[in-house]
């Protein structure tokens, strides 16, 4: 839809593209335009916060994740100086002591457990029982947060 | 975006042929450019991603379907728009084609793409598999 609201502007929208300019010599210039510039958008965003998943290359230097968090550094910076002085000025101020750290006791006390016993759960009606639990707590929670951005999303693409 | 809308038109303003009938034909050669260009290539993106990593690939086809949605919004004729089709086709194959060491989702190997891969590789918890199958719409975040 979009493609089409956008195509051949000169003609759809005199006004705000008047002829005799690069919009009437390239008439199929503008949605192409607005395509590659919401790609590009997302090849940036892409670059800067996208992590690899691959499971050897994951733990490869990423220059572009480091740029990224960078940039999130400086603008949370830019908007959180002011309060996190006035969070630190409280926490000054307070009188509450601090719960002191304990070096009395020797090591930590491990459980007597050897570790996780074997299940054997034979029983099919135990599984199914479970299976079914598990569909049941699922089902109302399918709309999550991204999925309906990702609904969204998906809207907006077949214009 | 589609390209369907304005594709006849667009082929009509070349001044190709005084035949009107023709005009379809060469707008459905510049459509179908792009799916056969992605069908014959698109078997080597999964593999280099594999050697490479996911986001290069998906990166460079990024930003490659961009440059050739440019181009083809600059075609003025046929021929540099079946190239920039082609193009864009060639550098979409992420989507579709798998890696070689594809994720095992249910048990059974998936013939899915290096962007449902790398979903499946982000999701690791069982249960939330079969919301990520529901991402399999991410194939269509590209311009056709």
């Amino acid at each position: 839809m979009i493609g089409g609201a956008l195509a051949r502007p000169c003609i759809s929208y005199p006004d705000l593209f008047p002829p005799g300019t690069i919009w009437e010599r390239f008439p199929y210039l503008l949605p192409n335009l607005f395509s590659a510039c919401a790609v590009a958008c997302g090849v940036i965003t892409g670059f800067l916060f996208f992590e690899e998943t691959h499971s050897e290359k994951k733990h490869r230097r990423d220059p572009g994740v480091e740029l990224g968090k960078r940039l999130l550094l400086w603008m949370s910076s830019n908007n959180c100086q002011i309060t996190a002085r006035k969070a630190e000025k409280q926490a000054l101020l307070d009188e509450e002591q601090l719960p002191a750290y304990r070096s009395t006791e020797n090591s930590p006390h491990l459980s007597t457990s050897s570790g996780p016993e074997p299940r054997e759960s034979l029983d099919l009606d135990a599984t199914s029982d479970a299976m079914s639990e598990v569909i049941e707590v699922g089902k109302p929670r399918v709309f999550t947060k991204p999925v309906i951005l990702n609904i969204i999303s998906y809207g907006i693409l077949a214009l | 975006m589609s390209i369907f809308p304005y594709i006849y038109y667009m082929v009509e303003d070349f001044n190709i042929t005084d035949d009107k009938t023709k005009i379809s034909v060469y707008a459905g050669m510049v459509t179908s450019a792009f799916t056969l260009a992605e069908f014959s290539t698109g078997v080597l993106w999964g593999r280099l991603s594999d050697r490479i990593g996911r986001k290069p690939v998906l990166l460079t086809g990024l930003a490659g379907t961009a440059l050739s949605v440019l181009i083809f919004g600059f075609a003025p004729n046929l021929t540099v728009a079946l190239i920039a089709r082609a193009l864009g086709g060639l550098l979409n194959g992420y989507v579709r084609c798998p890696p070689y060491g594809t994720v095992k989702i249910d048990r059974r190997p998936s013939n899915i793409g290096v962007l449902q891969t790398t979903v499946a590789e982000l999701v690791t918890v069982k249960e939330h598999q079969r919301k990520s199958q529901c991402l399999e719409f991410l194939e269509l975040s590209h311009p056709r």
